[in-house]
């Protein structure tokens, strides 16, 4: 009969829907290792057990770490895909660097033994361990180093990030020399950091870098799993690892976006490391089950106006703001209290950094302020202040609003999302007051300030001109770049950013905190100045 | 005549809504033999639907309650019986046909369905096929093919609902059928079909029958009897010669009689009733028709008259105290 | 009927092709350039300018669309610009969780909302009927988020029973489905509660009565069955939309669904993972809506199904 067909027809239709959802659960990955997929569930299991955190209840051999953003890119210099930080944890995992930064920026061997900086400082001899083998068994060779630089530094991040890369030269096996066109003081640093993580050249050369990033081999302690999209990655301890089998066996990397739900997982013994955690919500727990750990971290909060457009092309009202911004309040509001304050754009721990007292430094006054406004030709005109919504930048900017229009400055604030954010300010008509946003230096020098002022990077076509380029700064911040005696070094950057103090260009406010929460019972976590290095093989369960 | 079927006596009903009281009944008394066929006359709003109601209990719940008096069938005292005794009565003995066959089926089971539905909550003996036969017959009684069966009611004309109706009513061979103004919502050629339809079924199983309706000719066709409601109260029955001879009426069935046109006569207006049916939330002292009434005397508006009777012709009137005693 | 159901599904194609083109213009036409934000901050302009190149971003918007649709119709919904996995595995790897997580807590609110709406009806004006919308206005009103938490902490730190998050076991997905059922019940309820109400004063509920049928039978048979034809309706437009909505929920229980996909798409104008999600949502209602058509049909013997 017609009905009855109609109604099967209507059944099947919503069993075919039903069953796609109640079926194969989890889906298989996308990407899974070259050598099998065997999802190591033992760290996952445990979330169904009770809320005890005893190591026992979580396998002391597995891990889990949770972060807030999806780790989507696995090869280190992929040409056309975007590269950000999410993936730093399990990149500098699976792959190796020449040298590993140290937990206080100091420079200990890797995959580099040792090496040698020539006296002008454009060449750089590594030599390379002798005991290392990737996870597919082919062992490492100086030919796997230099083609792993030789590209990465002609990507765009990478040729950032190695400036100054020339070519790597093969001298024998275990030996190669890095050639600069230039000294770059940070080098060593960037020989610390991703476009610098090894990369197996025969096996590149024969499945391409998708097929990379899908199974990545490296040498690192751990072996990549698999990948489930917007859920977890899962790693194994690499048993040939050159400097022997980690103790961590497992580590399941998951993602977790919300901060409560991150709290409740630390709590609850579901997760066993929070990278990148938030220190306001940590501040707020009370268990001694968990305990957290914070670092001064590679990014600065710097408050930048827009010097050539508007009420900041005045420089007394630059200056009225430069002393007008209480920094310790907003600490207190944004961070708990727990950031360093800033004086210049240079993070503390930065190579290059001037020593205190060998640069200006202005400090917090009211009724300096007060006086600098009056004196300018500021009359209560709008000032927009832009940042990205959901960050913290947008509490602080909120809280830089109140103080400012204490101080009688007529002073809004549009938050928006991140793309926005961009077409306002970076490649817009410049219609904002000042940009509000955290920017982080990878390679942990004060080089990142070449970035922020130098005209050949900031005035490309395109680029919205903020009015902060000068052939002054400009000719100070590229000599810093190529000095290899590391007190002119100092004295190029003093003398930088005086000229940015005095010019009043921004108001730089904190220097970032990293901080990582743990399971009391887990030794070895430490948080490091760049954000989301952390080595699973220094960790151990007691 | 022996005991009768069924036997109202002195009922009062009232509507309790949230503006105010409506007293439907008011002291409503009649009686039905077996067999008998009983028409009930009134305007709108005179509470004959109600009695029909309130003789199987399907007064709204809550809003609907009977106050005083008592209903009698067969020897059971229906305001005290229970549900359990209720749903024994309801379909089985006593039957309903209602006034909208648009509305008052179903729409989502089909009319043979209905009908079963009447058998399987009667006859739990009887096996599906023996039930299934029974449902067939009726159909072809009521005039309907039976192959029309598995049909939903909004396949049917409005003439064809009101069969499935009666089908439905009559299926399980009831002893007392009312019909609340079962030809209402018809045109009028239909009517004509469906009454001759039901008084056959009606002499065929003996069925007596209350026929509730607003149409005199209607009554004086299919009708032995006739109780002419008014505000809630039985004001004149008898037979329907008796009532029909125009010799002596109530001034209300008087006015009815008037009102209605006559083929052998030209007129150049019809001659209403004057006035409005008395308000139920503020029922006046003395005679309910008083305000309307012609006749009306001082004691009409102070005294409520008692019925008078006249061998089997009762008039509740004070004209016709002087004929004859109580 | 076939020929019901082929039209139906061909006049889906407009709607997809309508609802696409608008999506699609609206990302492009959004402030943010996707290169910028692919190639990050430090990017070199050169750079930036072979990443539009490659996009295929210099093209009119217009010829922009029609070479993606064109990709649709082969089946190739591209890769995503952000992080080059193919559209259409990171999407189905996703599906299964949003889906099992609809359908949990649409068989929630159907299983708790229709029973208590009923009774509620039933008993009118009395104590279960109160208590019973006032629950369910409670639950209602609380956000989900707030309400995810409170159950997070109460049902998984405090008591044990559940995991806080993660999708892997059925069990998980409890807690989540009871947060996502929870904003849907009160009107569930009120709905089946008025729908029983009004069929309940309707005619041939008294002509049931009158054939001496019980309370109980004509609840269930008459009542019910009458009653569930707007209810029916308003569960499969529910539906629908909880493939994409269930955005609050899938963060707080770090469920890896649909939802949060698309978020994260949209936020990086990663336009081939917006749009092949749009597309296949546009359809998925467009076919759940369908359905609900033919449900009707075959519930109500009085709809016709004539175009």
């Amino acid at each position: 009969m017609k009905k009855k067909a109609l109604l099967a027809g209507v059944l099947s239709a919503m069993a075919v829907i039903s069953l796609a959802g109640c079926g194969s659960k989890p889906a298989s990955a996308p990407t899974t290792a070259a050598d099998g997929q065997t999802t190591t569930q033992a760290a996952s299991e445990t979330q169904s057990q009770t809320a005890e955190t005893t190591s026992a209840a979580a396998g002391r051999d597995s891990v889990t770490v949770a972060c807030a953003a999806e780790p989507d890119c696995f090869f280190p210099f992929h040409s056309t895909l975007g590269t950000n930080m999410d993936e730093v944890p399990i990149l500098h995992n699976v792959y190796e660097t020449p040298i590993k930064l140290g937990p206080d920026n100091s420079h200990e061997p890797l995959l580099a033994e040792s090496w040698e900086i020539s006296e002008d400082g454009r060449s750089y001899t590594l030599h390379l361990r002798d005991d290392v083998y990737f996870h597919n068994g082919d062992k490492m060779t100086a030919e796997d180093v230099a083609f792993t630089l030789n590209s990465a530094g002609h990507t765009s991040a990478g040729s950032a990030q190695l400036a100054n890369y020339d070519n790597t030269e093969v001298l024998d096996d275990k030996t190669v020399v890095i050639h600069l066109t230039d000294p770059y003081g940070p080098f060593l640093n960037a020989l610390c950091g991703r476009f610098a993580l090894i990369v197996n050249k025969s096996l590149y050369e024969e499945i391409g870098e998708d097929a990379y990033n899908d199974a990545p081999v490296g040498t690192g302690p751990y072996k990549f799993m698999s990948r489930i999209s917007g859920d977890r990655v899962t790693l194994e301890a690499y048993d040939k690892y050159w400097a022997g089998e980690p103790a961590i066996k497992n580590v399941t990397f998951m993602v977790m976006s919300d901060t409560n739900t991150q709290m409740i997982s630390l709590e609850n013994g579901d997760i066993d490391v929070l990278i990148n955690a938030n220190i306001g919500s940590l501040s707020k727990l009370q268990t001694d089950k968990v305990k957290w750990e914070t670092k001064d971290a590679s990014s600065i909060d710097n408050l930048a106006i827009n010097c050539s457009k508007g009420v900041g092309t005045d420089i007394n009202f630059r200056r009225a703001l430069q002393c007008g911004i209480n920094k310790e309040e907003l600490n207190i509001g944004v961070y708990e209290g727990y950031a360093t304050l800033g004086d210049i754009q240079i993070c503390p721990s930065f190579s290059g950094r001037p020593d205190p007292g060998t640069y200006k430094v202005v400090e917090y006054d009211f009724e300096k302020a007060k006086e600098y406004l009056a004196a300018s030709n500021y009359n209560g005109e709008e000032f927009k202040l832009v940042t990205v919504a959901g960050t913290k930048d947008e509490s602080g900017a909120q809280i830089i609003q109140g103080q400012l229009i204490e101080l009688g400055i007529n002073c809004t604030v549009s938050a928006v999302d991140a793309a926005s954010y961009n077409a306002m300010t970076e490649n817009g008509d410049g219609d904002y007051g000042a940009k509000l946003r955290f920017s982080g230096v990878s390679v942990l020098d004060a080089d990142g300030l070449y970035y922020q002022y130098n005209s050949n990077f900031v005035l490309q076509p395109g680029k919205y001109d903020a009015g902060v380029c000068s052939d002054e700064l400009d000719d100070l911040l590229q000599k810093g770049r190529v000095e290899v005696d590391p007190e002119k070094r100092k004295e190029f950057y003093a003398q930088a950013c005086d000229l940015i103090t005095d010019n009043a260009y921004g108001v730089c406010l904190y220097y970032e905190v990293n901080a990582c929460a743990y399971n009391s019972s887990l030794n070895g976590v430490t948080p490091r100045a760049l954000t989301g290095l952390y080595f699973f093989n220094d960790w151990s369960w007691q | 005549m022996g005991e009768h079927l069924l036997e109202i006596e002195n009922l009062h009903v009232q509507y309790n809504t949230d503006e105010a009281v409506v007293n439907a009944l008011n002291g409503l008394t009649l009686t039905l033999d077996k067999g008998e066929s009983l028409g009930v006359v009134g305007e709108t709003g005179a509470g004959k639907s109600t009695m029909a109601l309130s003789i199987l209990k399907l007064l709204p719940a809550k809003v609907g309650e009977i106050t005083k008096g008592s209903i009698t069938y067969d020897g059971t005292d229906i305001i005290a019986a229970d549900n359990h005794t209720m749903r024994g009565i309801r379909g089985a003995r006593i039957a309903m046909i209602f006034q909208d066959p648009m509305t008052s089926l179903d729409p989502i089971m089909t009319v043979g369905d209905q009908i079963y539905e009447v058998l399987e909550l009667h006859f739990p003996q009887m096996n599906q096929a023996e039930k299934n036969q029974r449902v067939d017959e009726i159909l072809e009684l009521v005039g309907i093919q039976k192959s029309r069966r598995n049909e939903y009611p909004h396949k049917f004309s409005g003439g064809m609902k009101q069969r499935i109706g009666i089908a439905m009513a009559l299926v399980a061979e009831p002893e007392l059928l009312l019909a609340d103004e079962p030809t209402t919502a018809l045109d009028v050629t239909i009517q004509a079909q469906i009454l001759h339809l039901m008084r056959e079924l009606q002499k065929k199983y003996n069925t007596a029958m209350i026929l509730i309706t607003h149409d005199l000719g209607v009554v004086a066709e299919f009708c032995e009897n006739v109780v002419v409601v008014y505000a809630g109260e039985v004001i004149e029955q008898g037979s329907v010669e008796e009532v029909f001879t125009r010799e002596k009426n109530h001034p209300y069935t008087e006015g009815l009689f008037n009102s209605i046109p006559d083929l052998t006569t030209d007129v150049d207006r019809l001659i209403p009733i004057p006035g409005f049916m008395t308000d139920p939330t503020n029922l006046p002292k003395g005679c309910k028709f008083a305000s309307r009434c012609s006749y009306c005397t001082d004691i009409c508006r102070t005294e409520a008259p008692p019925m008078f009777a006249e061998g089997t012709h009762s008039i509740k009137c004070f004209l016709f105290q002087q004929k004859g005693g109580e | 009927m076939t020929k019901y159901i082929m039209k139906r599904i061909l006049m889906l194609i407009p709607v997809v092709i309508g609802i696409t083109m608008f999506i699609y213009v609206i990302m492009s036409l959004a402030p943010g350039d996707p290169a910028t934000l692919i190639m990050g901050p430090d990017a070199k302009y050169e750079d930036i300018l072979a990443k539009r190149q490659e996009l295929g971003l210099n093209d009119p918007i217009f010829i922009r669309y029609l070479k993606y649709m064109a990709g649709v119709i082969r089946g190739d919904f591209g890769t995503s610009w952000y992080n080059g996995y193919n559209v259409m595995s990171e999407f189905l790897s996703r599906l299964p969780n949003t889906l099992t997580l609809g359908l949990m807590s649409m068989a929630i609110t159907i299983v708790i909302g229709i029973p208590f709406g009923v009774i509620a009806a039933v008993r009118q004006n009395g104590a279960i009927d109160y208590c019973t919308l006032v629950l369910a206005m409670l639950f209602s009103s609380m956000p989900a988020f707030w309400f995810g938490l409170m159950a997070q902490i109460y049902f998984c730190i405090t008591l044990g029973w559940l995991p806080a998050t993660g999708a892997d076991t059925l069990k998980h997905f409890i807690l989540p489905s009871i947060t996502l059922a929870s904003g849907s019940l009160a009107g569930q309820v009120r709905l089946t509660r008025t729908s029983m109400l009004e069929v309940n004063k309707l005619d041939y509920v008294r002509t049931a009565r009158s054939k001496g049928a019980s309370e109980s039978r004509i609840i269930m048979k008459h009542v019910l069955r009458n009653g569930m034809l707007p209810v029916v309706t308003s569960i499969g437009g529910h539906f629908a939309t909880l493939i994409g909505g269930a955005i609050v929920t899938e963060s707080v229980f770090a469920i890896p669904g649909v939802a949060s996909l698309m978020i994260n798409a949209v936020k990086i104008r990663d336009v081939p993972v917006v749009m092949g999600i749009i597309v296949v949502i546009s359809v998925f209602v467009g076919v759940v809506n369908l359905l609900v058509d033919l449900t009707y049909a075959f519930i109500d013997p009085r709809v016709k199904l004539d175009g």
